[in-house]
């Protein structure tokens, strides 16, 4: 048997869809590949294969990463040309690597996402004082917001869950917001969420909702920083 | 169109983007544009293999994009009212005015209002009349066709029967007419159009109504045919092979490959009407199914390839094609189905076969609870068979059993209600022979409607409050230990007074549409109010369309339509209901007469009729 770990997208055209109809997407996509699956016990048996963590609905992504199973080995370059050749368009593949059977779970590893947000914000913001808020939420101690949850609504801390904030200005009245925060098991935290903070401490000058979301990777966050999935033994750390 | 502020508001946004595998775009310059169009939410219409045939049909030709458009859910009807949008193909995100057709599947009646609030959502005139050549044309197909009269005044033309080449010819004359700077107008085309076999304008009938609002005749145009025949695909297999479905995103009702084996029916159970419009019998040939079924999941990836038929079990070479199957299919674990089985053990061994991949629950359709009246009914399944079939289906490792019941049939008494749940008792006798513990026995019943060009046609519907009754009746005598489910009352009224409507129900259906019913085959937003309401406006009586006893002679709204089934056979089998005699199937037996070789007599080649 052979694992291969590959990362995938979800672009603009299908971002609607839910993570299951991604998930389904994908294993259709299997089935038609003619490529050796390993299919799961059981009365309804399926390809088997394990996404590292959920995308909400209505954002797109680049950094979906999946380990596939199969019979027998082949080159991940091959793998990576059958699988582009029968994924939908909107699910790209952009990179395949094999990894041993006895790696830990794909969702027991990845721990972080990094996010690109743009919003609309007052034209008139400077450089500085977008600067000077995102230091202003990163150096607060707690950062409480308010989460509906089944009894009600319950108030959660998030500061611990983010890892590091960015602004960029863009031309007219556009707004980059890059997040790298905490996501699956240990804790997860929704970038609107981020936004709403910085869009209240703003004084409203930056617009609480996103126009467009992206995920640009998932990632392993240890002691040493942030590593890449694709990658567990390198050290990771992208910027624009 | 940007439509992310639509999108994140409602639930579900994947039935309105599109994009799916197989999913066709093409450059639009010059093409006929078609909106293949299905008054029921995306994951409805994606279950229908009619629509996927459709697509596929048309998109194979160059002149042509055929796109679809649902009905929406009522979340995004609200967004695309308030912000004034007009309802879009998914495709394109073109608006539905734009199109030069719009085609919609009419497949139940409850879907009526959706194709009038489809229309306004698309700002297109609601009456044909008011439609010049510049608007798209309505064509309605399906099998509500065979009674289309309450939206005669909505639609520009009816395809009756099987819409494969009709399609075809209808655009050829389009192209033919749009190239001459549409001369004469929508008139001349709609002309043109009558002298295809199978293409109904309701435009060129009048129909008199007499005493007691019955109908005194139905008068062509000159020139007109009359009675309208239905289109009829003699040839499965000559079609090109619909092996590339679109595959949706998001799970719709019947989430599989679907492969039709047959069309038509010969069993002639007398309230069915797929049973009689699909007449006659035409099998695609079994050495062409493996290699279909191949391409089809070569071109999908779906893991379950459902047989899709009116009676699976009744194909000649079923055995050894689903064995044949299931040897191919085993390797990508991928399953069969069989919708439709019959009640009987060789139906069960089918069944027992199909569930090496994948288990699924096992469904029976006894129809009626007493010999007396499965008799009337024509379904000639014996109590002996289905405790048999139980017995095995037990004994071949099923816990759980669902049965579909119909009450309100005609000549029904309580005797034969109760008789639903002695059948039962008797099945969970034979678990207890079979094994310890109690099996799953889930019973679910419908009420019957009588429908037009069945032995039935003629037939009152039982009133509501007795629905309820015999509903409660069974209720009662199934007791705790059986799941029971039922059809709501007011539904299955209003789908009588539409399945046998008139002409004089199309400004009902406008009003109600307009008056809020939407989504009417969705219980919770079923609302017969409405409808009594818009009813009373038109002073029309709901009993006069469904409690009422039809004489013989009777002009029925639907006798232009010519199913191929005449209505002399259809009276005879009347007749030999209410004396409780069964009549073979035809396949086995002696040709019955029904009519359908004199249909297929009018068209060159030989018969296709068995009989």
């Amino acid at each position: 048997m052979q694992r291969i770990r590959a990362r995938l997208g979800k672009m603009e055209q299908i971002k609607w869809i839910s993570h299951l109809d991604y998930m389904r997407a994908i294993e259709r996509s299997l089935r038609r590949s003619g490529l050796p699956l390993v299919y799961t016990q059981g009365f309804n048996p399926h390809p088997k294969f394990a996404a590292a963590s959920a995308l909400a609905v209505g954002v797109t992504s680049e950094g979906e990463c999946f380990d596939f199973y199969l019979e027998r080995p082949m080159r991940t370059m091959d793998f990576r040309r059958r699988m582009s050749q029968v994924l939908p368009t909107g699910i790209p593949i952009f990179e395949a690597v094999s990894v041993p059977l006895t790696e830990p779970a794909l969702g027991a590893i990845v721990n972080a996402a990094w996010y690109t947000g743009c919003t609309r914000r007052d034209s008139d913001m400077t450089e500085k004082e977008v600067e000077r808020l995102v230091l202003q939420v990163l150096s607060s101690p707690q950062l409480p917001v308010k989460r509906q949850c089944k009894r009600g609504e319950k108030a959660v801390d998030i500061r611990p869950l983010v890892f590091d904030l960015k602004a960029v200005l863009e031309h007219g009245d556009e707004l980059l917001l890059l997040m790298w925060v905490a996501t699956g098991n240990e804790g997860s935290v929704r970038p609107e969420e981020i936004l709403r903070v910085v869009s209240d401490w703003s004084s409203s000058k930056i617009c609480p909702d996103f126009v467009r979301l992206h995920r640009n990777r998932l990632l392993i966050r240890n002691r040493r920083g942030f590593t890449d999935p694709m990658q567990p033994q390198g050290f990771f750390r992208e910027m624009i | 169109m940007n439509l992310d502020p639509l999108l994140s508001k409602v639930t579900k946004p994947a039935r309105y983007t599109g994009g799916e595998l197989n999913s066709v775009v093409k450059e639009p310059e010059g093409k006929v544009r078609f909106g293949l169009a299905f008054p029921d939410v995306y994951e409805v219409a994606m279950s229908h293999l009619g629509t996927h045939i459709l697509y596929q049909e048309l998109n194979r030709r160059d002149d042509v994009w055929a796109e679809r458009v649902h009905m929406p859910w009522y979340d995004m009807e609200d967004e695309l009212l308030s912000r004034g949008l007009s309802l879009f193909t998914l495709e394109s995100r073109t608006p539905i005015r734009e199109l030069d057709f719009l085609g919609f599947s009419l497949l139940y009646e409850l879907t009526y209002s959706n194709v009038i609030r489809m229309l306004d959502l698309g700002n297109i005139p609601v009456w044909a009349r008011d439609r010049d050549e510049t608007r798209p044309l309505l064509i309605g197909g399906g099998p509500c066709t065979f009674n289309p009269e309450p939206l005669a005044d909505v639609f520009d033309l009816f395809v009756i029967g099987d819409g494969e080449e009709v399609v075809h010819q209808i655009i050829n004359e389009y192209i033919q007419w749009r190239d001459r700077n549409r001369q004469g107008g929508k008139r001349f085309f709609l002309q043109a159009l009558s002298r295809i076999t199978g293409v109904y304008v309701p435009s060129q009938y009048r129909v008199e109504y007499g005493d007691g609002g019955r109908i005194r005749r139905i008068e062509p145009a000159p020139g007109a045919s009359f009675p309208v025949r239905k289109a009829l695909v003699r040839d499965l297999d000559a079609l090109a092979d619909p092996v590339r479905p679109i595959v949706p995103f998001t799970e719709v009702v019947h989430d599989r490959g679907m492969l039709e084996l047959f069309r038509g029916c010969t069993r002639g159970c007398r309230f069915c009407q797929a049973g009689i419009i699909y007449r006659p019998v035409r099998e695609r040939r079994s050495e062409r199914i493996p290699g279909m079924a191949q391409q089809l999941l070569s071109n999908t990836g779906y893991g379950e390839l459902s047989l899709v038929s009116l009676s699976s079990a009744d194909y000649p070479d079923i055995q050894e094609l689903v064995k044949d199957l299931m040897g191919r299919l085993e390797c990508g674990r991928v399953a069969l189905s069989l919708p439709s089985l019959r009640v009987d053990s060789f139906s069960l061994d089918l069944a027992s076969e199909i569930q090496r991949v994948k288990k699924t629950g096992l469904t029976f359709a006894p129809e009626a609870g007493t010999q007396r009246l499965r008799n009337v009914i024509n379904k000639c399944v014996t109590e002996e068979d289905i405790l048999a079939t139980a017995r095995r289906a037990f004994e071949a490792g099923w816990d759980s059993i669902k049965l579909y019941f119909m009450l309100g049939l005609p000549t029904e008494t309580d005797e034969d209600v109760l008789g639903i749940a002695h059948t039962v008792s008797l099945i969970g006798r034979e678990y207890s022979r079979v094994k310890s513990g109690r099996p799953k026995i889930s019973v679910s019943t419908a009420v019957f409607v009588p429908k037009p060009h069945t032995p039935f046609q003629w037939e009152p519907q039982i009133g509501v409050a007795e629905m309820h009754r015999r509903q409660s009746l069974l209720a009662e005598a199934l007791g705790r230990g059986v799941k029971y489910s039922w059809s709501e009352p007011d539904q299955s009224l209003l789908e009588a007074i539409l399945s046998r409507g008139d002409r004089r129900l199309g400004p009902v259906i406008v009003s109600a549409a307009r008056a809020g019913a939407r989504l009417q085959a969705w219980s919770e937003f079923f609302d017969y109010n409405i409808w009594r309401a818009a009813m009373e406006k038109e002073q029309l009586d709901a009993e006069f369309y469904a409690n009422r006893q039809r004489d013989s002679d009777e002009v029925l709204p639907w006798d232009h339509i010519d199913s191929g089934v005449s209505k002399e056979y259809l009276w005879r089998e009347r007749e030999r209901a209410f004396s409780q005699m069964t009549t073979p199937d035809c396949r086995s037996k002696r040709c019955l007469g029904c009519g359908i070789t004199g249909l297929l007599a009018q068209e060159k080649g030989g018969a296709l009729c068995k009989g």
